[in-house]
């Protein structure tokens, strides 16, 4: 599951990268950056980011996921950090789902 | 998560709050409502902000008790304005139209009174008591892209809810071309109620753009 996710938020890089100067465009890497005044995303690259990987995730796992639900701003760790660290956290947010049998899978 | 603090604004914030009023107003833009509707230069307009804030009136989004704001390291990140609409029995409508009579000079007033035809379209805003509504936001460029809008917007909700536990819905109204707070709430899972669009070719000399968009979510 965590490879398909990946794979999303690849997607989005490469839309996002494609109206991007060569120097500007972000690093396909699990370790890349999404968050920050590290990140080469801004406000608008980070909420485009969130809203087109749920959307993804709902076609592909036929999940609704809220990544920017309240109770990620108490986790001691920061989800959006890294792609990988995205990755984890909806990967943990479909399994919440599944446990709470809200959950048909496709893959 | 990300070592942000959030609370209350307090009267040391003005200059902060002030920055942030200017700033959501422009929205992105470089027009100024309080310099094309009221006359006023930028640095009157934030003489003038400042004294409204400091009159400390519930009740509307130039209200000093409304405004949350994220920190790091001692340093404001961002403000949210927010408040529970018609509390009182006043909109805040009323409230703000009152402040600005009170606090700036009367030919600014007269002067907007006369230009306020040209965008009626966009004042029938309702504002449906006893819903919260949120208002100027602003995110200090160091700090975009680290949802600090998301941190401040559920504080909001959670401070709304836990004193008046019968709010049910949370609202924003956003002139269109601010599509970085438009996104940003879209991310939050607020949808489009409304759009009210101005239809007077005089409007986008005046105001960031023609059109309001209205967005909503139930909390």
């Amino acid at each position: 599951m965590k490879k398909t996710i990946i794979a999303l938020i690849y997607k989005y890089l490469d839309e996002f990268n494609s109206q991007r100067e060569i120097d500007d465009k972000l690093e396909k890497s699990e370790k890349t950056i999404l968050y920050g005044q590290e990140s080469g995303l801004d406000s608008i690259g980070l909420a485009n980011l969130i809203i087109k990987v749920e959307g993804a995730v709902y076609k592909t796992f036929k999940v609704q996921i809220d990544m920017t639900n309240e109770n990620v701003f108490s986790l001691n760790e920061n989800p959006f950090r890294t792609v990988n660290s995205l990755a984890e956290y909806i990967v943990s947010l479909i399994n919440e789902k599944k446990d709470n049998g809200n959950y048909s899978s496709e893959e | 998560m990300e070592n942000y603090i959030i609370r209350s604004a307090t009267l040391n914030d003005v200059d902060f709050l002030v920055e942030t009023i200017i700033e959501a107003e422009k929205g992105g833009s470089d027009i100024l409502t309080y310099t094309t509707l009221f006359g006023l230069s930028e640095a009157d307009a934030k003489i003038y902000i400042a004294k409204m804030l400091e009159e400390e009136v519930d009740g509307c989004d130039l209200s000093l008790s409304g405004f949350l704001i994220a920190e790091r390291n001692r340093e404001p990140a961002g403000a949210l304005s927010g408040w529970i609409e018609g509390q009182e029995g006043v909109s805040s409508v009323m409230i703000k139209g009152n402040l600005l009579n009170y606090c700036l000079p009367k030919e600014s007033i007269l002067q907007a009174s006369r230009l306020s035809k040209v965008f009626s379209e966009l004042s029938n805003v309702n504002f449906i008591p006893g819903s919260l509504w949120l208002g100027p936001v602003y995110v200090t460029p160091k700090h975009r892209g680290s949802l600090v809008l998301a941190m401040l917007c559920h504080q909001h909700i959670k401070n709304a809810k836990n004193i008046y536990p019968e709010v049910k819905e949370v609202f924003c109204a956003i002139f269109s071309n601010n599509m970085a707070s438009i996104l940003n709430y879209k991310m939050l899972k607020f949808e489009v109620l409304k759009e009210y669009v101005a239809t007077s070719p005089e409007v986008n000399k005046l105001l960031p753009s023609n059109k309001k968009v209205i967005m909503h979510k139930t909390i």
